[in-house]
Parts: structure tokens; C-alpha cells; sequence
């Protein structure tokens, strides 16, 4: 193709949920693609997963044309969700904020798989277990 | 619930690509589902354009409200992330109320191509004069908004080579704007093929709003093994192919191109800069095809892309 590629936007969006307003416009705005297309299509395609963050992973051609592709949600809103742990308190300044099992890491590492940088699933449990750690949640 | 109102503020956090995750990881706790990370990207400017992304990119997150303290504890919470190298500083910005829908259409205004095609997206007036063509193009998802060079190029050379009647072939059809165009030219009707699933949708779309209903046709496929059309033979069928690809794809199919023009037949070719021009036109000899003109333009980074227009000799 003559496509030429402008610039790469992934944004972090709830499905299900998107609208012209900030972030989609925000992010979106000031590539001049066009919005609506994209928030009709995204709200489509995550219907089903609506009140997970699923993230779009946008391609923006030099003639502002664009294609997206779905990721699957952050590795710390899995965990988040797999500990129990309510999201968005900012107050939670670190140490133990809840604990997960190997096979709840296990389940998180093998559903990231596809868009981690690695192929390999003990690496993937390594990567996830990580996150855990750096978030306080714990795994036993 | 976010509302288009107000004003918004806007952070930005530039950092190491392996790092951008983790700050999109903290970012969300503060601004829950408005976060995006946007990874630096250089283009090449060969062949496929293929892209890479560089060593650092930025992160970004859109809150109604940052008070001085919780700006405070983010810039605490950002040092203290272990991150693989220094990111940048915690960048604010006010975004001033805007009707965030309508935002990205200042992009997109009437456009005048050769002498009488005139590309308009329908939210533009235009007072058309004698003599003028125009085509109604709202810009979405698939290829082809009249935004670059290569397709205003083939616009023109359309404009050109499109007699009354013709049979028009359009090859990597996009949104349908060479399509449609070429109908309003006169042709009496185009089809159009993509690999793209979306596009042959847009493309009978664009026909429509154009009142091109039945006479613009799209599927999903390509020339040679993957004809959409079995009843409908490529072979001689068509006076005008124009195929807006790239240097590679033209090349590959310049023969299946060739075998799809009647005798006098002309293709138009576009998707390519100067350094694949010689490639290109050793692959239009070897079709079979002589070359009768190129015509070149700029792009904004100071590219030239080229379109050629090649004969079958009948």
C-alpha cells in the first residue's frame, strides 16, 4: 500500500464505553482522523467485555486513514481484579495491598501472552509476577 | 462519566519505551480509562514503509481536575517507579473546551483536483461552477481521503484518461474515491477490489452517497487467484485500471494489470516514490505495457510520489 504510516496511538479505554469526549478525542483529535468512525467500531468490537479496560491499538496512515487492533487489558487491572483490590485509590502508597495465586498468575501471563514480548510462558509468568510485586499484591 | 464540557488537563510523561507500560499503569489509577501511550515511529521512506519504534515514547493521560497536592503525590509515586531508565518530567497541559466530534474534520476541507474534480466532504459548501465534478468524501478508516499526494495524482491522471463509457477496474480500492470519481468522470461503471475487509464496505458507501449505487461494486479480494468475481472475467474486461498501492504490490501485479486491459486499455499506477521508480517501470515493460507519462508530487515531508500512466498497445 501506499500507506504510509503517520503515527501509532494505543489507547487505554473501557469497552464498550468510548466517546468523542477526552481521552478518545484528545488522542485522536489532533491526528484528524475521523472520531466517530472509531468509536462506533471500538464500542462494537468490545461490546462483549464491557467493564474491562481493552486497550486500541491505533494506526494512523499519512492520509489520516487508520486501522486499529484490540490488546488484551493491562496486566495490572487482571491482577487488580484477581486480588480483589478496588482500582483507582491513589492513596495506597505501596506495601501489601492483597495476594494472588501461582495459578491466577499463570492464567493472567498465559491471556497476555499474545501481546507480551515474549513467546515464552515461564518468561510470561515472570513478566506478570513482576507486575504483581511493583503493585504489592502478593503471590502465593 | 466523562461529559464534552469544560476544560480538560492533559499530562504527559516521556520516558523509555519498556517503560511506558508501567507509567500507563499509574497514570490509570489517576485518570481511570484515559491513558494512551504513543510510541516515537520513524518511517522508512522505501519500498514498504515499514516502520520501527524508537527508544523512547510518551505517555499521556486526560483528567477533568489535577489538584496541586494529588499533581504532587503523581510526581512522588513517577520517581519512585522502577523504571529501566529516567523518564521525563510530568508535563501538564490545559485543553480548553472544544467540540471534541467535530475536532479532527479542520483536517479536511474542499479539494480541487486537475481541472474540474473537486473532492468535497459533505459538511463543506461549495458553489460549483460550469463544467465542474464533484464527489462527496467523508474521510474514515479506509484509504483515501484526497489527504495524499499519490491519491490526488491518480485523481488527476482519472480525470485524464476517463472517456464516456469506460469500464474502470480500481485495484486497492480504499474508501472508493478513485472509484467514484471515475464514474463521475463518465465511466459507466468501476469495481473495485481490496484485501482490507473494511474497504469494498466504503467503498459501496461513498458510491452511494454519491448516487453511484449499483454502478461503483467492491468485494474483498485482488487480481489474479483472488477474483472476487468469477462470473465477471478480469481478462480484457476493463479501458482504465488504476492501482494506488505500493512499489512492491504494483510490481507483483503489473501483469495480472496488463491481462485485465482491453487492447488500448490504460493503467494508472501510483503508490510509489522516486527511489522505486526504476523497479516500477522495468515492471511495466516486462508487462507489456509502454510507459506514456509520470507525473510526481511532494508530500508534506518532502517526498515525491509518482503516478504513471501506461498503455496497452492494442
Amino acid at each position: 500500500m501506499a500507506k504510509k504510516v503517520r503515527a501509532i496511538v494505543t489507547l487505554q479505554i473501557p469497552a464498550g464505553a468510548a466517546n468523542p469526549a477526552p481521552p478518545v478525542g484528545t488522542a485522536l483529535g489532533p491526528h484528524g482522523i475521523n472520531i466517530m468512525d472509531f468509536v462506533k467500531s471500538y464500542n462494537e468490537r468490545t461490546a462483549a467485555q464491557a467493564g474491562n479496560i481493552i486497550p486500541a491499538q491505533i494506526t494512523i496512515f499519512e492520509d489520516r486513514s487508520f486501522t486499529f487492533v484490540l490488546k488484551t487489558p493491562p496486566a495490572s487491572d487482571m491482577l487488580r481484579k484477581a486480588a480483589g483490590v478496588p482500582k483507582g485509590s491513589a492513596s495506597q502508597l505501596l506495601n501489601r495491598v492483597g495476594s494472588v495465586t501461582h495459578a491466577q498468575i499463570r492464567q493472567i501471563a498465559e491471556t497476555k501472552l499474545p501481546d507480551l514480548n515474549t513467546k515464552d510462558i515461564d518468561r510470561a509468568i515472570k513478566q506478570i509476577e513482576g507486575t504483581a510485586h511493583s503493585m504489592g499484591i502478593e503471590v502465593r | 462519566m466523562a461529559s464534552s464540557e469544560g476544560a480538560w488537563v492533559q499530562l504527559a510523561v516521556t520516558a523509555a519505551s519498556a517503560d511506558l507500560e508501567a507509567i500507563a499503569d499509574l497514570l490509570r489509577e489517576y485518570a481511570p480509562g484515559a491513558v494512551w501511550i504513543e510510541p516515537a515511529i520513524e518511517t522508512s521512506d522505501h519500498r514498504d514503509f515499514a516502520y520501527r519504534v524508537l527508544e523512547r515514547g510518551t505517555v499521556r493521560a486526560a483528567l477533568e481536575v489535577l489538584l496541586p497536592e494529588v499533581r504532587q503525590e503523581l510526581e512522588v509515586r513517577l520517581a519512585r517507579l522502577p523504571l529501566g531508565a529516567p523518564a521525563g518530567p510530568l508535563v501538564t497541559e490545559v485543553l480548553e473546551q472544544r467540540e471534541w466530534a467535530e475536532e479532527w474534520k479542520r483536517f479536511y476541507h474542499v479539494l480541487r483536483v486537475g481541472e474540474h474534480l473537486v473532492v468535497r466532504p459533505s459538511w463543506e459548501a461549495f458553489d460549483a461552477t460550469p463544467g465542474d465534478v464533484v464527489i462527496v468524501l467523508d474521510p474514515g478508516a479506509a484509504f483515501g481521503t484526497g489527504q495524499h499526494p499519490s491519491t490526488r495524482l491518480c485523481l488527476a491522471a482519472l480525470e485524464r484518461e476517463v472517456r464516456p463509457g469506460d469500464r474502470v477496474l480500481d485495484v486497492g480500492c480504499g474508501s472508493g474515491i478513485l472509484s467514484v470519481a471515475a464514474v463521475a468522470l463518465g465511466a459507466s461503471e468501476a469495481l473495485g477490489v481490496d484485501i482490507e475487509e473494511e474497504a469494498p464496505r466504503a467503498t459501496e458507501q461513498n458510491a452511494a452517497v454519491n448516487g453511484f449505487a449499483g454502478r461503483v461494486r467492491a468485494a474483498t479480494g485482488s487480481l489474479g487467484t483472488s477474483w472476487p468475481w468469477p462470473a465477471e472475467p478480469a481478462a480484457g474486461a476493463f479501458d482504465v485500471v488504476v492501482a494506488n498501492i505500493s512499489a512492491v504490490v504494483l510490481a507483483q501485479l503489473l501483469p495480472d494489470i496488463a491481462a485485465a486491459l482491453a487492447p488500448g486499455g490504460r493503467c494508472v499506477g501510483a503508490g510509489f516514490i522516486d527511489a522505486a521508480a526504476a523497479d516500477v517501470h522495468g515492471a511495466v515493460a516486462a508487462a507489456g505495457l509502454r510507459l506514456l507519462r509520470e507525473d510526481i508530487e511532494e508530500d508534506e515531508s518532502g517526498i515525491e510520489w509518482r503516478c504513471l500512466v501506461a498503455v496497452r498497445e492494442g
